[in-house]
Parts: structure tokens; C-alpha cells; sequence
């Protein structure tokens, strides 16, 4: 289907006016009266965003349908999609929750429900969620991710968000891409920030210490070593809560370490037990929880490893979970949340907690509709003057979407089959490779493809694009080597992206093997096996251990959609699978099950 | 004077000095070749690093050629704040360096 602007204009007047002008007659009349109505339950209540990648505005983000869990990950959450996730969690087909939730029906649901997320339409919640709560009695977390994935974040090197979430009231964060800037933009960024910023698992080098350039920096801490505050403390709801922050622990090698030569990161589980201990016995909170980055997977490990925590709030893998998981462990039950991503979730958690201890919870993952919610003036206003002065070169319409194009998957995405077109194209090369990232937000079919919708795909500070000659060999390598970051049985080994992207070649992937065993049958685009030994030209971008010499990315996305007015797919490069038949983190998987 | 090889910090905490020291000094094996010449690069490496505290040695350490570029050395022993650390080097070509601090 391909819209005439004029068409598209009149469909988009009809269909989705309540999701622009969220005040319209449609917004209000469409309102269910308790949507968000969460009653107020114990005394203390955590509200929780996550990888929000700087998505101040509303959007359209697609769920996976790929989402594989491998060993005795198979079929726990996260790792359910699609049928089996409304299934496992009771979610009406077709509902509201549904096109949250899940990949189902997403073009129709995209035009019934309207965009998601939009920081004016967070904060509107927030505050209802606060005032629900009573003054006092709650604390808005943020689990990072927050500086970067826009135009904007980009070219403010993250200082929109600060002010973004300083407006919303963010009283305590941690982070990931943050550390994609340099040390002293970060660090600045902390200081102009008005929460506090923790991370238990993030130390200064001991070489580093000598001529450390932030010494005076307040939340350094020269005899442990450690970079960031840890953690803090807070009285809400007239009990003492702990809060630990955990930075995502492999930032230095999934992201550039130059940016950051100082700091050493880490899942540091030692470290956190002996924070943990060490907070109870001095400072006898009545509540201990965790702010993480670790990615869900990592943390249900942790909750079994590490005693003393009563909730970890999760972040990183992008996973909406609408129910806390209950994790065993020596110490008794820690609880588990993941709270999704592009500001499409707010987690609402009540805990009951009395006399030193959390006696009941309740949970939920609220699904933020713009056209459910009324911008908040204030933020509304504060957006609109951060944006003004990039509103014209942003909005810029390069091409329309033939086709729905997304990212979010395990396997290329149809943006991320764009982007590797795009680099082949522009670089004259046989094959194309494009980080497995799982933000990037979703443009429905027949929309445009504004410059803003390319740099939410691509917006990082490593944007630079390489052309190389790699053997079949080295590009085998470098598909294990990811592959093996992503299903690895052990959680502690996996770094919570999803499987690099590829053009012009195919393969065939079994997720169940280890390591050097999971990728056979590569082939060219013409049928031509991958050959060992022989070369071939490579295109690429995001290199994380040296700068690339290409122009930066969105540029040559820019010129070829600029090149192509319409986009679609004519082959996706996604491979045939083996061994998650019959597995529910898949479904709807457009290549063969083998 | 030329700027000392030497970089020390040292910290008490409940009794114990924490000290932590950067050297630098190219620690080189004598086995490694020049590659534009092909010549060997001469050995140059420390030989023997010594700590001392208020005069007392606290450490004797024997180095050679495995240890790496610019090492790192930290250890502890029991102690108090305002203790003078001295720590000194000595290498293979007779060239020497030695910093004292003070404990804080």
C-alpha cells in the first residue's frame, strides 16, 4: 500500500487526530474513566521508567515477535511473544493491552490506539500516580538509557534529558549509553541533574586514581574506589527505603571505552551482596531495592545469588513485563520488574513495608497512550522550547514507508534491512552489518520518513561508517561472537542486545549451540556460499573499539531514502532458524523454521 | 628537578595504610625488536622496588623484565595517618627514583 501525501494527510486527520491534538473531542470521548486508576495499596509506592532513549515525544514502537529464551530461559518471561505472552498473562486479543504489549495486529493497533509515550504525557501521569499516592509516599526512578537514542540528545549531548527529567521529577537514576559520552560530559550532566545518580558497579581504575580528574566530584569515593554514589537513602511513606544503583555492567566493551578510559564496570554481584549486608546492618532500612541495568535475564540471576534485596527494578532489555517476578533465593524472595522502553511504560509498584520488612506488593506496568492523557502545560512547554530551534531540519520528509519498518527482534528488523540497503548502497559493498540495538521507534506503513525518525535509529556518538574487507571467515566470527552475547545459557554472559544486522548475505542460526556452532549455510544474496577464505567488501557503522574513517550513518540513510521516495523490502535478510520450534518467544517469523 | 617517576597515594582506615603506587618506566625485556632496524631494544627494567615507613622497610619487591610497562604496585601493612611512606626503584641500567608521602 502506498499513500499519496494528500491521502495519507486526510487518513491521518481521520484515524489518528486524537493522538496528535490529545485535548481534541476524540481524546476525551475515547477515555475509559479507569485506565490508570491505580488504588492506592501499602505506604510507600515506586513509579519506574526505563530506556526511554531520549524519546521526548510521542511514537509508535512495535514489540517483538522474536524474542527467544534458550535453556531454562525457554518460555519464562521475558521471553514470550505474541500469543503465548497474552496467553501466559490473561491479556484480551485485540485489547488495548494487547497492541502494548505485544507485535499482534500492530498496524491496525497503531491506528486504533494512537502513538505512545511523549514526556509531557508521562509527566501527566506521574503526577496522578504521585497525588494518588500522597504526598510523601512515593519516588520516581529512572533505570537509564535516558540520554540518548534522538537528534536531540545527540546534538545536546544529553542535556535535554537532564532538564526533561528534572522537569518530570526523576528522584533517582542509573545508566548505560549515559557513559557514551566523555567522562566529563556525563559527569556534568550528574551535576546539573537534580536527583541523584547511583551505580554500585562502576569503579575508577587504579591507574587512573593517581590523576583522577574528577576527584572533587561528590559521588567519588576514593577508598572504594568507586566512581558514583552506590546508593541512597530516602524516607517515603514514613519508613526508610535503600536504593543501589547498577549501571549496566558491560558498557566498556558494548560501547567504546575511549569515551570513558577511567572506568571499569562490571556485574559485581560480590559487591552488591556486600553493599546490601553492609546497608542492613548500618543504616536498618525497612526496604531495600535496586535501580539496575543489568538486563532481565541477569537480573533474575542476581535476585538468586544476592540475599537482602526486596525488589531490583530492571531495565536494558527492553522487556514490558506487566507482573513482577518472584525469585527465590537464601535470603527469602526478591522481587523482579522490567519496564520496557521509548517511554511506552510506567511501572507503578505499592509495597507494604512495616517494622523492617516488605509484607505484599502490588504491581502494574502502566501502557503510556498519548491520546489517553493530557500533555502537562509545563512540560509540554518545556519541550516545544528545546525543540524549536531543530523542529524544521527534523521534520524534514525523506521517503514514505511502504511497509511497517521497525527494529525490535532478535533478528533484523525492517529499519535495520533500510540501513544495511542503505550502507551497501552508499559504500558499493557486497555486505552490510548494523548493530542489533533495541531501541530505534517504529514508522507505520504509509506514514513519512522524516530525518528524525532516521536518527532515532542510528543516533549514538560512534556514527562514523567503515568499508572493509573481511574473509568469510572474520564475518563468521563476528555473527558467532554476537550470537553468543545474546543466547548464551548463562545470563551473566549475556550483553542484553539483539543479533547484528546483515544485507546481502543469509545464514542459518541455531540458538540452542554454544559458542562457533550456531551459524552455518552463509550464503551471498545470489546463492553464492560464503567462502571461508576468500574476501569480501563490508559496510558498517558503530564501531566500538576505534573510530571509523566513513561518514557518520544517518547521512547515508539520508541519501538513500532521499534516492528511494518509497520504501519497501523486497528480501529480508533475516536467517532460517533451528531448534525454537514450538519455542514462545516466536512467532509470525518470516523465514523458515527448520 | 624532573618530574618524579613516581606517583603515591596512601590511606589509614581502621588501622590499615593502604598504599598505591604508579611507576613509570618503559620495563623493557631485551628480547623485544626494534621494528624499523631489526635490532634488539636493550633491557630496561627495574630490578629491586623497596617501601619504607618512618624509616622501617615495610616491603622489598625483585623485579625483571615480566612485568609489564608502567607498573602498578599497591599494598597494605598496619600503620596510622602522618606515617612517612618512602618508596624507591632501582633498574638494570643503575638508574634510580624514590618519593615519600604521607599517610592521610
Amino acid at each position: 500500500m502506498s499513500l499519496s501525501r494528500r491521502e495519507f494527510i486526510r487518513i491521518m486527520g481521520l484515524a489518528s487526530a486524537a493522538g496528535l491534538f490529545p485535548q481534541s473531542i476524540f481524546a476525551k470521548r475515547k477515555q475509559p474513566s479507569d485506565f490508570y486508576e491505580t488504588p492506592k495499596f501499602g505506604n510507600v509506592r515506586i513509579l519506574h521508567m526505563t530506556d526511554c532513549h531520549a524519546q521526548l515525544m510521542p511514537v509508535y514502537f512495535r514489540e517483538p515477535n522474536v524474542n527467544l529464551g534458550i535453556g531454562s530461559m525457554k518460555g519464562q518471561p521475558p521471553h514470550l511473544v505474541g500469543h503465548a505472552f497474552l496467553k501466559y498473562y490473561g491479556i484480551e486479543p485485540g485489547s488495548r493491552e494487547a497492541h502494548a504489549f505485544t507485535f499482534l495486529d500492530f498496524d491496525e493497533g497503531a491506528k486504533r490506539f494512537g502513538k505512545v509515550g511523549g514526556f509531557a504525557h508521562l509527566a501527566t501521569l506521574v503526577k496522578r500516580a504521585r497525588a494518588e499516592a500522597g504526598p510523601g509516599n512515593s519516588l520516581l526512578l529512572d533505570g537509564g538509557d535516558t540520554w540518548q537514542g534522538s537528534a536531540l540528545s545527540f546534538k545536546m549531548r544529553g542535556r535535554d534529558m537532564v532538564q526533561a527529567c528534572n522537569q518530570l521529577g526523576v528522584d533517582i537514576m542509573t545508566g548505560h549509553w549515559e557513559y557514551t559520552y566523555t567522562e566529563r560530559e556525563v559527569i556534568d550532566n550528574i551535576r546539573a541533574f537534580k536527583g541523584e545518580f547511583v551505580a554500585q558497579n562502576v569503579f575508577v581504575r587504579e591507574d587512573a586514581l593517581f590523576d583522577y580528574a574528577f576527584a572533587d566530584f561528590p559521588g567519588f569515593d576514593e577508598d572504594s574506589g568507586r566512581a558514583f554514589k552506590p546508593y541512597t537513602l530516602r524516607e517515603v511513606g514514613g519508613v526508610k527505603v535503600a536504593v543501589i544503583g547498577q549501571a549496566f555492567p558491560y558498557t566498556p566493551i558494548a560501547n567504546p571505552q575511549r569515551f570513558i578510559p577511567d572506568w571499569t564496570f562490571g556485574i559485581r554481584d560480590e559487591e552488591m551482596q556486600a553493599l546490601v549486608d553492609e546497608i542492613r546492618e548500618n543504616e536498618k532500612p525497612d526496604a531495600v531495592i535496586v535501580i539496575s541495568h543489568n538486563g532481565m535475564d541477569v537480573d533474575l540471576k542476581m535476585a538468586s545469588r544476592v540475599r537482602g534485596i526486596d525488589v531490583i527494578f530492571g531495565g536494558h532489555t527492553h522487556d514490558g513485563v506487566p507482573r513482577a517476578v518472584k525469585v527465590k533465593n537464601a535470603g527469602g524472595v526478591t522481587l523482579v520488574t522490567n519496564a520496557g522502553s521509548n517511554g511506552k511504560f510506567l511501572g507503578v509498584m505499592d509495597l507494604d513495608v512495616r517494622k523492617g520488612r516488605l509484607h505484599d506488593f502490588r504491581f502494574r506496568l502502566l501502557p503510556v497512550f498519548s491520546n489517553l492523557l493530557d500533555p502537562d502545560p509545563e512540560m509540554a512547554a518545556l519541550l516545544k522550547k528545546l525543540r524549536a530551534p531543530h523542529e524544521r531540519w527534523l521534520g524534514e520528509e525523506l521517503a514514505v514507508a511502504d511497509e511497517t519498518l521497525y527494529r525490535r527482534g532478535n533478528f533484523n528488523g525492517t529499519f535495520d534491512q533500510v540501513i544495511c540497503n542503505a550502507l551497501r548502497e552508499q559504500n558499493d559493498a557486497q555486505i552490510a552489518l548494523s548493530p542489533g540495538f533495541r531501541w530505534g521507534t517504529t514508522v507505520p506503513a504509509g506514514h513519512p520518513i522524516t530525518v528524525e525518525n532516521v536518527h532515532d535509529q542510528t543516533s549514538i556518538t560512534y556514527p562514523e561508517t567503515y568499508r572493509r574487507e573481511m574473509t568469510g571467515e572474520e564475518l563468521k566470527m563476528i555473527l558467532e561472537d554476537v550470537c553468543d552475547n545474546l543466547f548464551n545459557k548463562d545470563p551473566y554472559y549475556q550483553q542484553g542486545g539483539d543479533m547484528v544486522r546483515v544485507g546481502g548475505m543469509d545464514y542459518v542460526c541455531d540458538p540452542t549451540k554454544d559458542i562457533g556452532k550456531r551459524i552455518s549455510d552463509m550464503q551471498l544474496d545470489d546463492g553464492t556460499p560464503i567462502d571461508p577464505k576468500k574476501k569480501y567488501v563490508v559496510a558498517g557503522w558503530a564501531t566500538v573499539g576505534a573510530q571509523s574513517p566513513g561518514p557518520a550513518v544517518w547521512d547515508q540513510v539520508i541519501a538513500y531514502l532521499k534516492d528511494k521516495k518509497t520504501v519497501r523490502i523486497d528480501k529480508l535478510n533475516t536467517p532460517k532458524l533451528k531448534g525454537v520450534k514450538g519455542n514462545p518467544g516466536i512467532e509470525a517469523y518470516p523465514a523458515a523454521l527448520l | 628537578m624532573a618530574k618524579s617517576t613516581i606517583k603515591i597515594r596512601a590511606r589509614e582506615k581502621d588501622g590499615v595504610v593502604t598504599v598505591k603506587c604508579l611507576i613509570s618506566h618503559p620495563m623493557e625485556t631485551g628480547s623485544r625488536k626494534d621494528k624499523k632496524t631489526g635490532k634488539l631494544i636493550p633491557a630496561h627494567y627495574i630490578t629491586e622496588v623497596t617501601a619504607e615507613s618512618n624509616g622501617e622497610k615495610k616491603l622489598t619487591a625483585y623485579w625483571g623484565g615480566g612485568i609489564s610497562k608502567n607498573p602498578y604496585l599497591s599494598f597494605k601493612y598496619d600503620g596510622k595517618k602522618g606515617d612517612k611512606v618512602k618508596l624507591s626503584w632501582v633498574d638494570n641500567q643503575g638508574q634510580s627514583d624514590s618519593l615519600e608521602t604521607t599517610v592521610k
